[in-house]
Protein backbone atom coordinates (compact mmCIF):
# COMPACT_ATOMS: atom_id res chain seq x y z
CA UNK A 1 0.00 0.00 0.00
CA UNK A 2 1.46 3.05 -1.25
CA UNK A 3 2.31 5.79 2.22
CA UNK A 4 0.82 8.48 -0.93
CA UNK A 5 -2.51 9.39 -1.66
CA UNK A 6 -4.50 7.25 -4.77
CA UNK A 7 -7.21 8.95 -4.47
CA UNK A 8 -10.57 7.22 -7.01
CA UNK A 9 -8.23 5.55 -9.60
CA UNK A 10 -8.92 6.62 -13.16
CA UNK A 11 -7.95 3.74 -14.70
CA UNK A 12 -10.47 1.93 -17.03
CA UNK A 13 -10.15 0.20 -20.18
CA UNK A 14 -9.33 1.47 -23.19
CA UNK A 15 -13.20 0.68 -25.17
CA UNK A 16 -14.47 2.68 -22.01
CA UNK A 17 -11.68 5.23 -22.49
CA UNK A 18 -12.69 6.02 -26.20
CA UNK A 19 -16.68 5.51 -25.28
CA UNK A 20 -16.15 8.96 -23.92
CA UNK A 21 -14.94 10.71 -27.21
CA UNK A 22 -18.14 11.91 -28.51
CA UNK A 23 -19.21 12.25 -32.17
CA UNK A 24 -17.72 15.35 -34.12
CA UNK A 25 -15.18 16.01 -31.73
CA UNK A 26 -12.29 18.24 -31.73
CA UNK A 27 -8.95 15.99 -31.17
CA UNK A 28 -5.80 16.79 -30.81
CA UNK A 29 -3.12 13.27 -30.36
CA UNK A 30 0.72 12.98 -28.91
CA UNK A 31 3.36 11.97 -31.04
CA UNK A 32 6.33 13.21 -33.19
CA UNK A 33 7.54 11.62 -36.02
CA UNK A 34 7.59 8.22 -35.75
CA UNK A 35 6.98 8.21 -31.89
CA UNK A 36 4.93 8.42 -29.07
CA UNK A 37 1.52 8.30 -30.70
CA UNK A 38 -1.28 6.66 -28.63
CA UNK A 39 -1.98 4.30 -31.61
CA UNK A 40 -3.89 1.39 -29.59
CA UNK A 41 -6.31 3.97 -28.77
CA UNK A 42 -6.90 5.84 -32.24
CA UNK A 43 -7.47 1.90 -33.50
CA UNK A 44 -9.94 1.42 -30.95
CA UNK A 45 -11.53 4.83 -31.57
CA UNK A 46 -11.95 3.94 -35.64
CA UNK A 47 -13.38 0.10 -34.28
CA UNK A 48 -16.34 2.18 -32.32
CA UNK A 49 -17.26 3.98 -35.53
CA UNK A 50 -17.37 7.29 -34.34
CA UNK A 51 -16.24 10.14 -36.68
CA UNK A 52 -17.07 14.15 -38.29
CA UNK A 53 -14.10 14.48 -36.10
CA UNK A 54 -11.94 18.29 -36.25
CA UNK A 55 -7.66 17.74 -35.70
CA UNK A 56 -5.92 19.88 -34.06
CA UNK A 57 -2.76 18.15 -35.48
CA UNK A 58 1.64 19.62 -34.81
CA UNK A 59 3.27 16.33 -35.79
CA UNK A 60 0.64 13.48 -34.95
CA UNK A 61 1.05 11.86 -38.25
CA UNK A 62 0.17 8.59 -37.49
CA UNK A 63 -3.26 9.17 -35.89
CA UNK A 64 -4.55 11.59 -38.06
CA UNK A 65 -3.80 9.74 -41.39
CA UNK A 66 -5.81 6.59 -39.91
CA UNK A 67 -8.38 8.88 -38.87
CA UNK A 68 -8.34 10.52 -42.38
CA UNK A 69 -7.83 7.23 -44.11
CA UNK A 70 -11.12 5.89 -42.58
CA UNK A 71 -13.42 8.72 -43.43
CA UNK A 72 -13.49 10.02 -40.03
CA UNK A 73 -12.22 13.38 -40.00
CA UNK A 74 -13.77 17.00 -41.19
CA UNK A 75 -11.49 19.36 -40.81
CA UNK A 76 -7.58 19.44 -39.49
CA UNK A 77 -5.60 22.40 -37.72
CA UNK A 78 -2.15 21.52 -39.30
CA UNK A 79 1.45 22.67 -39.02
CA UNK A 80 2.69 19.31 -40.55
CA UNK A 81 1.69 15.97 -41.46
CA UNK A 82 4.28 13.68 -43.40
CA UNK A 83 6.07 10.32 -42.62
CA UNK A 84 9.78 11.20 -41.66
CA UNK A 85 11.81 8.85 -44.28
CA UNK A 86 8.57 7.99 -45.98
CA UNK A 87 6.99 10.72 -47.65
CA UNK A 88 3.34 11.82 -48.06
CA UNK A 89 0.59 11.13 -45.63
CA UNK A 90 -1.59 9.96 -48.61
CA UNK A 91 -5.15 9.30 -47.05
CA UNK A 92 -4.85 12.93 -45.85
CA UNK A 93 -3.63 14.78 -49.18
CA UNK A 94 -6.11 12.79 -50.84
CA UNK A 95 -8.88 13.75 -48.98
CA UNK A 96 -7.84 17.35 -49.28
CA UNK A 97 -7.21 17.55 -53.09
CA UNK A 98 -10.70 15.85 -53.56
CA UNK A 99 -12.27 18.51 -51.20
CA UNK A 100 -13.65 15.69 -48.87
CA UNK A 101 -11.73 17.20 -45.95
CA UNK A 102 -10.59 21.22 -44.67
CA UNK A 103 -7.91 22.46 -43.96
CA UNK A 104 -6.26 25.29 -41.87
CA UNK A 105 -2.54 25.39 -41.66
CA UNK A 106 -0.39 26.73 -39.41
CA UNK A 107 4.06 27.17 -38.26
CA UNK A 108 4.39 24.65 -35.75
CA UNK A 109 5.18 27.34 -33.17
CA UNK A 110 1.94 29.05 -34.26
CA UNK A 111 -0.10 25.94 -34.12
CA UNK A 112 1.46 25.17 -30.36
CA UNK A 113 1.19 28.60 -29.22
CA UNK A 114 -2.67 28.58 -30.33
CA UNK A 115 -3.09 25.33 -27.52
CA UNK A 116 -0.74 27.43 -25.13
CA UNK A 117 -3.16 29.88 -25.05
CA UNK A 118 -6.39 28.12 -24.39
CA UNK A 119 -4.58 26.23 -21.87
CA UNK A 120 -3.16 29.37 -19.95
CA UNK A 121 -6.77 31.15 -21.02
CA UNK A 122 -5.19 34.17 -22.60
CA UNK A 123 -7.48 35.68 -25.34
CA UNK A 124 -4.71 35.72 -27.68
CA UNK A 125 -0.97 35.02 -28.25
CA UNK A 126 1.90 37.07 -29.58
CA UNK A 127 4.12 35.74 -32.27
CA UNK A 128 6.81 36.96 -34.55
CA UNK A 129 6.74 34.56 -37.41
CA UNK A 130 3.85 33.29 -39.75
CA UNK A 131 3.38 37.12 -40.76
CA UNK A 132 3.74 38.23 -44.39
CA UNK A 133 3.13 34.76 -45.45
CA UNK A 134 0.31 32.73 -46.81
CA UNK A 135 -0.31 31.12 -43.26
CA UNK A 136 -1.08 34.51 -42.21
CA UNK A 137 -3.28 35.37 -45.27
CA UNK A 138 -5.25 32.12 -45.50
CA UNK A 139 -7.37 31.48 -42.83
CA UNK A 140 -9.95 28.91 -43.69
CA UNK A 141 -10.29 27.29 -40.16
CA UNK A 142 -13.78 27.37 -38.66
CA UNK A 143 -12.40 30.69 -36.22
CA UNK A 144 -9.69 33.09 -37.56
CA UNK A 145 -6.06 32.16 -36.17
CA UNK A 146 -3.85 35.23 -36.73
CA UNK A 147 -4.49 39.03 -36.90
CA UNK A 148 -1.97 42.10 -35.91
CA UNK A 149 -2.98 44.53 -33.61
CA UNK A 150 -0.83 47.98 -32.19
CA UNK A 151 1.57 47.00 -29.01
CA UNK A 152 0.16 48.51 -26.17
CA UNK A 153 3.75 49.06 -24.99
CA UNK A 154 5.71 50.09 -28.40
CA UNK A 155 5.17 51.81 -31.99
CA UNK A 156 5.14 48.16 -33.26
CA UNK A 157 2.44 45.88 -34.92
CA UNK A 158 2.55 42.10 -33.99
CA UNK A 159 0.91 39.08 -34.69
CA UNK A 160 -1.29 37.72 -32.28
CA UNK A 161 -2.92 34.14 -32.10
CA UNK A 162 -6.33 32.92 -31.06
CA UNK A 163 -6.80 29.98 -28.51
CA UNK A 164 -7.28 26.73 -29.72
CA UNK A 165 -9.10 24.32 -27.25
CA UNK A 166 -9.52 20.87 -28.39
CA UNK A 167 -12.36 18.90 -26.76
CA UNK A 168 -10.10 15.74 -26.17
CA UNK A 169 -6.27 15.23 -26.06
CA UNK A 170 -4.82 11.67 -26.17
CA UNK A 171 -1.54 11.41 -25.04
CA UNK A 172 0.97 8.01 -24.48
CA UNK A 173 3.59 8.11 -21.71
CA UNK A 174 6.36 6.07 -20.37
CA UNK A 175 4.74 5.78 -16.85
CA UNK A 176 1.74 7.00 -15.04
CA UNK A 177 0.17 6.28 -12.26
CA UNK A 178 -3.79 5.85 -11.28
CA UNK A 179 -3.54 9.56 -11.12
CA UNK A 180 -2.58 10.22 -14.21
CA UNK A 181 0.56 11.67 -13.56
CA UNK A 182 2.74 10.80 -16.40
CA UNK A 183 6.29 10.49 -17.18
CA UNK A 184 7.35 10.70 -20.77
CA UNK A 185 11.31 9.80 -21.69
CA UNK A 186 12.88 11.61 -24.43
CA UNK A 187 11.40 15.02 -26.10
CA UNK A 188 7.97 15.62 -25.14
CA UNK A 189 6.75 17.11 -28.43
CA UNK A 190 3.73 19.48 -27.46
CA UNK A 191 2.34 17.22 -24.79
CA UNK A 192 2.44 20.10 -22.64
CA UNK A 193 0.64 22.52 -24.38
CA UNK A 194 -2.41 19.78 -25.63
CA UNK A 195 -3.33 18.56 -22.11
CA UNK A 196 -3.66 21.84 -20.40
CA UNK A 197 -5.76 23.11 -23.97
CA UNK A 198 -7.89 20.65 -23.73
CA UNK A 199 -11.60 19.78 -21.91
CA UNK A 200 -10.63 16.69 -21.40
CA UNK A 201 -7.66 14.54 -20.97
CA UNK A 202 -7.03 10.89 -21.67
CA UNK A 203 -3.57 9.28 -20.65
CA UNK A 204 -2.70 6.01 -22.28
CA UNK A 205 0.25 4.28 -20.59
CA UNK A 206 3.15 2.01 -21.26
CA UNK A 207 3.19 0.83 -17.41
CA UNK A 208 1.10 1.93 -14.55
CA UNK A 209 3.54 2.35 -11.32
CA UNK A 210 2.91 3.26 -8.16
CA UNK A 211 2.97 6.48 -6.69
CA UNK A 212 6.49 6.26 -5.04
CA UNK A 213 7.64 6.06 -8.76
CA UNK A 214 6.20 9.09 -10.06
CA UNK A 215 7.82 11.12 -6.58
CA UNK A 216 11.08 9.76 -6.88
CA UNK A 217 10.92 11.31 -10.73
CA UNK A 218 8.54 14.23 -10.10
CA UNK A 219 11.26 16.55 -11.67
CA UNK A 220 9.71 14.19 -15.12
CA UNK A 221 6.35 14.32 -14.51
CA UNK A 222 5.51 15.81 -17.88
CA UNK A 223 1.78 15.04 -17.39
CA UNK A 224 -0.01 16.48 -14.34
CA UNK A 225 -2.79 14.62 -12.93
CA UNK A 226 -4.61 16.78 -12.17
CA UNK A 227 -5.25 17.52 -15.38
CA UNK A 228 -6.47 14.25 -16.36
CA UNK A 229 -10.16 12.40 -16.46
CA UNK A 230 -8.60 8.87 -17.60
CA UNK A 231 -5.64 6.40 -17.87
CA UNK A 232 -5.18 3.51 -20.04
CA UNK A 233 -2.55 0.54 -19.93
CA UNK A 234 -1.35 0.53 -23.20
CA UNK A 235 1.97 -1.47 -23.55
CA UNK A 236 3.21 -1.33 -27.02
CA UNK A 237 0.77 1.90 -27.15
CA UNK A 238 2.60 3.33 -29.88
CA UNK A 239 3.52 0.30 -31.64
CA UNK A 240 3.78 -0.46 -34.55
CA UNK A 241 5.94 3.57 -34.09
CA UNK A 242 8.01 3.85 -31.41
CA UNK A 243 8.51 4.80 -27.87
CA UNK A 244 11.78 6.58 -26.72
CA UNK A 245 13.91 4.50 -24.38
CA UNK A 246 11.83 1.57 -24.71
CA UNK A 247 11.19 0.38 -28.74
CA UNK A 248 11.91 1.12 -31.87
CA UNK A 249 9.27 2.11 -34.52
CA UNK A 250 8.65 -0.75 -36.84
CA UNK A 251 9.32 0.70 -40.27
CA UNK A 252 8.27 -2.61 -41.88
CA UNK A 253 5.19 -2.61 -40.60
CA UNK A 254 4.97 1.15 -41.15
CA UNK A 255 5.82 0.84 -44.41
CA UNK A 256 3.03 -1.97 -45.43
CA UNK A 257 0.91 1.07 -44.08
CA UNK A 258 2.67 3.41 -46.47
CA UNK A 259 2.52 0.73 -49.38
CA UNK A 260 -1.57 0.38 -48.64
CA UNK A 261 -2.18 4.14 -49.30
CA UNK A 262 -1.72 4.25 -52.25
CA UNK A 263 -4.96 3.65 -53.42
CA UNK A 264 -8.53 3.50 -51.40
CA UNK A 265 -9.02 -0.34 -51.79
CA UNK A 266 -5.49 -0.88 -50.04
CA UNK A 267 -6.25 1.30 -47.78
CA UNK A 268 -9.70 0.19 -46.64
CA UNK A 269 -7.70 -3.43 -47.07
CA UNK A 270 -5.05 -2.66 -44.56
CA UNK A 271 -7.58 -1.29 -41.75
CA UNK A 272 -10.08 -4.47 -42.13
CA UNK A 273 -6.67 -6.34 -41.72
CA UNK A 274 -4.98 -4.43 -38.89
CA UNK A 275 -7.78 -2.56 -37.14
CA UNK A 276 -11.24 -3.78 -37.61
CA UNK A 277 -10.30 -7.64 -38.01
CA UNK A 278 -9.53 -7.51 -34.57
CA UNK A 279 -11.17 -7.10 -31.41
CA UNK A 280 -8.68 -5.12 -29.12
CA UNK A 281 -5.28 -4.34 -28.56
CA UNK A 282 -4.57 -7.57 -26.40
CA UNK A 283 -5.61 -9.44 -29.77
CA UNK A 284 -3.04 -6.99 -31.95
CA UNK A 285 -0.16 -7.50 -29.81
CA UNK A 286 -0.95 -11.70 -30.35
CA UNK A 287 -0.98 -11.05 -34.22
CA UNK A 288 2.23 -9.31 -33.39
CA UNK A 289 3.75 -11.83 -31.85
CA UNK A 290 5.96 -11.54 -29.05
CA UNK A 291 9.34 -12.20 -30.85
CA UNK A 292 8.99 -9.27 -33.16
CA UNK A 293 7.74 -6.91 -30.03
CA UNK A 294 11.03 -8.25 -28.53
CA UNK A 295 13.42 -7.54 -31.25
CA UNK A 296 11.96 -4.06 -30.78
CA UNK A 297 13.25 -3.18 -28.05
CA UNK A 298 16.02 -0.81 -27.29
CA UNK A 299 19.74 -0.83 -25.94
CA UNK A 300 19.89 1.15 -22.93
CA UNK A 301 22.90 3.06 -23.73
CA UNK A 302 22.15 3.50 -27.67
CA UNK A 303 18.67 3.48 -27.47
CA UNK A 304 18.07 1.66 -30.65
CA UNK A 305 17.11 -1.99 -31.29
CA UNK A 306 19.57 -4.07 -32.32
CA UNK A 307 19.46 -4.74 -35.96
CA UNK A 308 17.90 -1.54 -36.78
CA UNK A 309 20.73 0.25 -38.25
CA UNK A 310 24.31 1.07 -37.05
CA UNK A 311 24.94 2.56 -33.82
CA UNK B 1 33.45 5.75 -59.20
CA UNK B 2 36.79 6.64 -60.09
CA UNK B 3 39.47 8.79 -58.17
CA UNK B 4 38.58 12.51 -58.71
CA UNK B 5 34.88 11.83 -59.47
CA UNK B 6 32.43 12.62 -57.60
CA UNK B 7 28.30 12.96 -57.73
CA UNK B 8 25.82 16.06 -57.52
CA UNK B 9 24.71 15.06 -54.45
CA UNK B 10 28.12 14.89 -53.04
CA UNK B 11 28.99 18.57 -54.77
CA UNK B 12 25.52 19.79 -53.34
CA UNK B 13 26.47 18.16 -49.76
CA UNK B 14 29.91 19.97 -50.18
CA UNK B 15 28.54 23.50 -51.09
CA UNK B 16 25.99 23.81 -48.43
CA UNK B 17 28.57 22.56 -45.60
CA UNK B 18 30.64 25.32 -46.90
CA UNK B 19 28.15 27.57 -45.98
CA UNK B 20 27.67 26.72 -41.81
CA UNK B 21 30.56 29.25 -40.18
CA UNK B 22 32.18 27.65 -37.03
CA UNK B 23 30.23 28.30 -33.70
CA UNK B 24 26.80 28.94 -35.07
CA UNK B 25 23.90 27.50 -33.72
CA UNK B 26 21.72 25.81 -36.72
CA UNK B 27 18.05 24.41 -37.39
CA UNK B 28 19.32 22.14 -40.35
CA UNK B 29 16.88 19.06 -40.07
CA UNK B 30 17.46 15.56 -42.60
CA UNK B 31 18.73 14.82 -45.53
CA UNK B 32 21.55 15.75 -47.50
CA UNK B 33 21.79 19.29 -45.57
CA UNK B 34 22.15 17.13 -42.08
CA UNK B 35 25.06 15.10 -44.26
CA UNK B 36 26.41 18.84 -45.03
CA UNK B 37 26.48 19.81 -41.15
CA UNK B 38 28.17 16.37 -40.03
CA UNK B 39 31.07 17.33 -43.06
CA UNK B 40 31.19 21.27 -41.87
CA UNK B 41 31.36 19.73 -38.14
CA UNK B 42 34.21 17.43 -39.03
CA UNK B 43 36.10 19.93 -40.72
CA UNK B 44 35.89 23.97 -40.85
CA UNK B 45 32.82 24.30 -37.78
CA UNK B 46 33.75 21.98 -35.21
CA UNK B 47 32.06 24.05 -32.71
CA UNK B 48 28.35 24.47 -34.36
CA UNK B 49 25.44 23.29 -32.55
CA UNK B 50 22.89 20.85 -34.22
CA UNK B 51 19.32 22.24 -32.86
CA UNK B 52 15.89 20.60 -33.68
CA UNK B 53 12.16 21.77 -33.86
CA UNK B 54 11.62 18.74 -31.61
CA UNK B 55 13.76 20.74 -28.75
CA UNK B 56 16.90 18.33 -29.04
CA UNK B 57 20.13 20.50 -28.29
CA UNK B 58 23.32 19.90 -29.13
CA UNK B 59 23.18 16.74 -30.61
CA UNK B 60 26.03 14.98 -31.75
CA UNK B 61 24.88 11.37 -33.15
CA UNK B 62 27.55 8.63 -34.14
CA UNK B 63 25.91 7.83 -36.96
CA UNK B 64 23.85 9.61 -39.58
CA UNK B 65 20.40 10.22 -38.02
CA UNK B 66 17.53 8.81 -40.34
CA UNK B 67 14.89 11.62 -38.59
CA UNK B 68 14.23 14.35 -37.14
CA UNK B 69 12.51 12.09 -34.50
CA UNK B 70 15.64 9.37 -35.00
CA UNK B 71 16.68 8.53 -31.22
CA UNK B 72 20.23 9.01 -32.65
CA UNK B 73 19.30 12.95 -31.80
CA UNK B 74 18.10 12.72 -28.45
CA UNK B 75 20.23 9.96 -27.26
CA UNK B 76 23.64 12.26 -27.66
CA UNK B 77 21.81 15.73 -27.10
CA UNK B 78 22.35 17.95 -24.43
CA UNK B 79 19.33 18.83 -23.49
CA UNK B 80 15.98 17.65 -24.64
CA UNK B 81 12.70 19.52 -24.33
CA UNK B 82 9.75 20.00 -26.57
CA UNK B 83 8.65 21.81 -29.60
CA UNK B 84 7.78 24.89 -27.32
CA UNK B 85 10.78 25.04 -25.74
CA UNK B 86 12.81 24.49 -29.10
CA UNK B 87 11.12 26.73 -31.10
CA UNK B 88 10.79 29.50 -28.45
CA UNK B 89 14.57 29.37 -28.36
CA UNK B 90 14.40 30.61 -32.03
CA UNK B 91 11.81 32.94 -31.79
CA UNK B 92 13.77 34.32 -28.98
CA UNK B 93 16.77 34.97 -31.59
CA UNK B 94 19.42 32.70 -30.53
CA UNK B 95 19.50 30.37 -33.58
CA UNK B 96 22.09 31.30 -36.17
CA UNK B 97 20.85 29.80 -39.10
CA UNK B 98 19.05 27.51 -40.72
CA UNK B 99 18.85 25.02 -44.01
CA UNK B 100 15.04 24.52 -45.48
CA UNK B 101 14.21 22.82 -48.93
CA UNK B 102 10.51 22.94 -50.53
CA UNK B 103 8.39 22.04 -53.55
CA UNK B 104 8.82 25.30 -55.14
CA UNK B 105 11.00 28.41 -54.79
CA UNK B 106 10.42 31.77 -56.76
CA UNK B 107 13.20 34.70 -57.37
CA UNK B 108 12.64 36.26 -54.28
CA UNK B 109 13.39 33.18 -51.96
CA UNK B 110 10.09 32.14 -51.06
CA UNK B 111 9.22 28.81 -50.64
CA UNK B 112 6.17 26.42 -50.83
CA UNK B 113 5.97 23.10 -49.28
CA UNK B 114 1.88 23.18 -48.31
CA UNK B 115 -0.35 22.89 -52.15
CA UNK B 116 0.82 22.51 -55.59
CA UNK B 117 -1.40 23.40 -58.63
CA UNK B 118 -4.95 22.88 -59.17
CA UNK B 119 -7.84 25.36 -57.75
CA UNK B 120 -5.23 26.81 -54.29
CA UNK B 121 -5.10 26.09 -50.95
CA UNK B 122 -8.15 24.57 -50.97
CA UNK B 123 -8.35 22.32 -53.73
CA UNK B 124 -4.70 21.94 -54.86
CA UNK B 125 -3.39 19.13 -57.22
CA UNK B 126 -1.34 18.46 -54.57
CA UNK B 127 -1.61 18.54 -51.05
CA UNK B 128 1.94 18.38 -49.04
CA UNK B 129 3.26 18.44 -45.68
CA UNK B 130 3.38 21.85 -44.34
CA UNK B 131 5.29 24.56 -42.76
CA UNK B 132 5.88 22.54 -39.68
CA UNK B 133 8.93 24.45 -38.31
CA UNK B 134 10.18 26.22 -41.43
CA UNK B 135 8.33 29.26 -41.70
CA UNK B 136 9.49 29.80 -37.88
CA UNK B 137 13.13 28.92 -39.32
CA UNK B 138 12.59 31.55 -42.00
CA UNK B 139 11.44 34.52 -39.70
CA UNK B 140 13.36 33.90 -37.28
CA UNK B 141 16.86 32.66 -37.81
CA UNK B 142 19.36 35.14 -38.09
CA UNK B 143 19.84 33.77 -41.78
CA UNK B 144 18.81 30.59 -43.73
CA UNK B 145 20.01 28.63 -47.01
CA UNK B 146 17.77 27.01 -49.26
CA UNK B 147 18.80 23.57 -50.46
CA UNK B 148 16.57 22.24 -53.17
CA UNK B 149 17.01 20.15 -56.77
CA UNK B 150 17.20 22.68 -59.58
CA UNK B 151 14.37 21.72 -61.73
CA UNK B 152 11.14 24.15 -63.91
CA UNK B 153 8.69 22.57 -61.87
CA UNK B 154 10.79 23.87 -58.72
CA UNK B 155 12.19 27.02 -59.64
CA UNK B 156 9.27 28.74 -60.48
CA UNK B 157 7.75 32.38 -61.02
CA UNK B 158 5.57 32.75 -58.52
CA UNK B 159 4.88 29.58 -55.34
CA UNK B 160 1.54 28.64 -55.35
CA UNK B 161 1.34 29.05 -51.54
CA UNK B 162 3.89 31.29 -49.73
CA UNK B 163 4.33 28.99 -46.92
CA UNK B 164 8.03 29.92 -46.11
CA UNK B 165 8.87 33.72 -46.40
CA UNK B 166 11.77 34.71 -48.49
CA UNK B 167 12.40 38.40 -49.32
CA UNK B 168 8.22 38.41 -49.97
CA UNK B 169 7.43 40.93 -52.06
CA UNK B 170 11.00 42.49 -52.48
CA UNK B 171 13.29 45.21 -50.76
CA UNK B 172 11.97 46.08 -47.31
CA UNK B 173 9.16 43.65 -47.14
CA UNK B 174 9.94 41.26 -44.57
CA UNK B 175 10.96 44.43 -42.31
CA UNK B 176 6.82 45.38 -42.58
CA UNK B 177 5.94 42.05 -42.04
CA UNK B 178 7.67 42.64 -38.51
CA UNK B 179 10.36 39.70 -39.35
CA UNK B 180 13.76 39.49 -37.48
CA UNK B 181 15.78 37.24 -39.60
CA UNK B 182 17.59 38.55 -42.31
CA UNK B 183 16.27 35.94 -44.45
CA UNK B 184 17.95 33.83 -47.11
CA UNK B 185 21.63 34.11 -47.98
CA UNK B 186 21.86 31.88 -51.02
CA UNK B 187 20.70 28.58 -52.75
CA UNK B 188 22.63 25.34 -53.35
CA UNK B 189 21.09 23.06 -55.96
CA UNK B 190 22.31 20.30 -58.28
CA UNK B 191 23.41 22.88 -61.08
CA UNK B 192 25.26 25.68 -59.15
CA UNK B 193 25.29 28.09 -55.81
CA UNK B 194 22.96 30.86 -55.91
CA UNK B 195 22.66 33.97 -53.89
CA UNK B 196 20.00 37.01 -53.55
CA UNK B 197 21.04 40.93 -54.79
CA UNK B 198 21.50 43.38 -52.07
CA UNK B 199 19.30 46.21 -53.84
CA UNK B 200 16.47 44.02 -55.81
CA UNK B 201 16.39 40.78 -53.68
CA UNK B 202 16.20 38.87 -56.73
CA UNK B 203 18.26 35.63 -56.92
CA UNK B 204 21.46 35.54 -58.66
CA UNK B 205 24.12 33.12 -59.90
CA UNK B 206 27.36 32.86 -58.03
CA UNK B 207 28.65 29.23 -59.57
CA UNK B 208 27.93 26.66 -61.34
CA UNK B 209 28.99 23.27 -60.64
CA UNK B 210 31.52 21.13 -62.76
CA UNK B 211 30.10 20.63 -66.10
CA UNK B 212 26.87 22.74 -66.16
CA UNK B 213 26.45 25.57 -68.39
CA UNK B 214 24.79 28.76 -68.38
CA UNK B 215 21.69 26.84 -70.67
CA UNK B 216 21.18 24.36 -68.28
CA UNK B 217 20.32 26.56 -65.00
CA UNK B 218 18.08 28.68 -67.74
CA UNK B 219 16.49 25.39 -68.88
CA UNK B 220 15.48 24.39 -65.05
CA UNK B 221 14.63 27.90 -63.90
CA UNK B 222 10.52 29.14 -64.34
CA UNK B 223 12.21 32.85 -63.92
CA UNK B 224 15.18 35.49 -64.89
CA UNK B 225 18.14 34.24 -62.76
CA UNK B 226 20.27 37.22 -62.73
CA UNK B 227 24.07 36.32 -64.88
CA UNK B 228 26.63 38.13 -63.20
CA UNK B 229 29.48 38.71 -65.68
CA UNK B 230 32.27 36.63 -64.03
CA UNK B 231 30.46 33.13 -63.18
CA UNK B 232 33.06 30.99 -61.55
CA UNK B 233 33.09 26.75 -61.09
CA UNK B 234 32.17 25.58 -57.74
CA UNK B 235 35.16 24.72 -55.64
CA UNK B 236 34.78 21.08 -56.34
CA UNK B 237 35.13 18.65 -53.11
CA UNK B 238 38.32 18.42 -51.52
CA UNK B 239 40.01 14.48 -51.54
CA UNK B 240 39.54 15.36 -47.86
CA UNK B 241 35.48 16.28 -47.77
CA UNK B 242 35.11 13.15 -50.23
CA UNK B 243 37.01 10.27 -48.25
CA UNK B 244 35.13 12.08 -44.82
CA UNK B 245 31.38 11.81 -46.58
CA UNK B 246 32.40 8.11 -48.27
CA UNK B 247 33.77 6.44 -45.55
CA UNK B 248 32.86 8.23 -42.48
CA UNK B 249 29.47 10.42 -42.19
CA UNK B 250 27.33 8.06 -44.90
CA UNK B 251 28.80 4.98 -45.52
CA UNK B 252 26.22 3.22 -46.14
CA UNK B 253 24.31 5.98 -48.28
CA UNK B 254 21.36 6.54 -46.49
CA UNK B 255 21.52 10.13 -48.47
CA UNK B 256 24.07 10.18 -50.41
CA UNK B 257 23.17 7.90 -53.64
CA UNK B 258 26.13 7.23 -55.54
CA UNK B 259 24.14 6.50 -59.04
CA UNK B 260 26.12 6.86 -62.00
CA UNK B 261 23.25 8.10 -63.33
CA UNK B 262 23.96 11.53 -61.45
CA UNK B 263 27.77 11.34 -61.37
CA UNK B 264 29.30 14.79 -62.58
CA UNK B 265 32.84 15.90 -61.75
CA UNK B 266 36.60 16.74 -63.36
CA UNK B 267 36.61 13.78 -65.38
CA UNK B 268 32.95 13.90 -67.39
Amino acid sequence: MSRYSTGTSKIVSMADAAATVPEGASLSFGGFGHFGHPLSFVRELLRQGKGGFTLHAIAECWPAELLTAAGRVNHINLSNLMFEGLGRVRAICRAVENGQITTDDHSHLGLSLRLLAAGWDMPFMPIRTMAGSDLEHIQTGPAPKFRRIASPFSNEQVGVLSPLSPDVAVVHVSEADNQGNGIIHGQISVVDAQVRAAKRVIVTAERIVEPEVIVRNNELVTVPGILVDQVVHAPYGAYPGGMYGLYDEDMELMGDYYDASRSVEAVDAYLAEWVFGLADHAEYLDRIGSQRLLEAVVDPVHMLARGRGEW
Amino acid sequence: MVNGEFTRDEMMTVATGRFIQDGWKAFIGTGLPMVAAYLAKATHAPNMTLMFESGVLAAEPRTIARAVGDPRLQSTARRVSGMLDGLLLLHGGNVDFGVLGGAQVDRFGNINSTAVGGDGYSRPATRLGGSGGANDIASAAKEFLIVVRHTRRTFVERVDHLTTPGYLTGPGAREAAGLRGRGPIGVVTDLGVFGFDETTKHMNAKSLHAGITWSDVEAATGFDIDRPDDLPTTPPPSEQELHLLRTVIDPRGVYLKDSPTTAIGGSQ
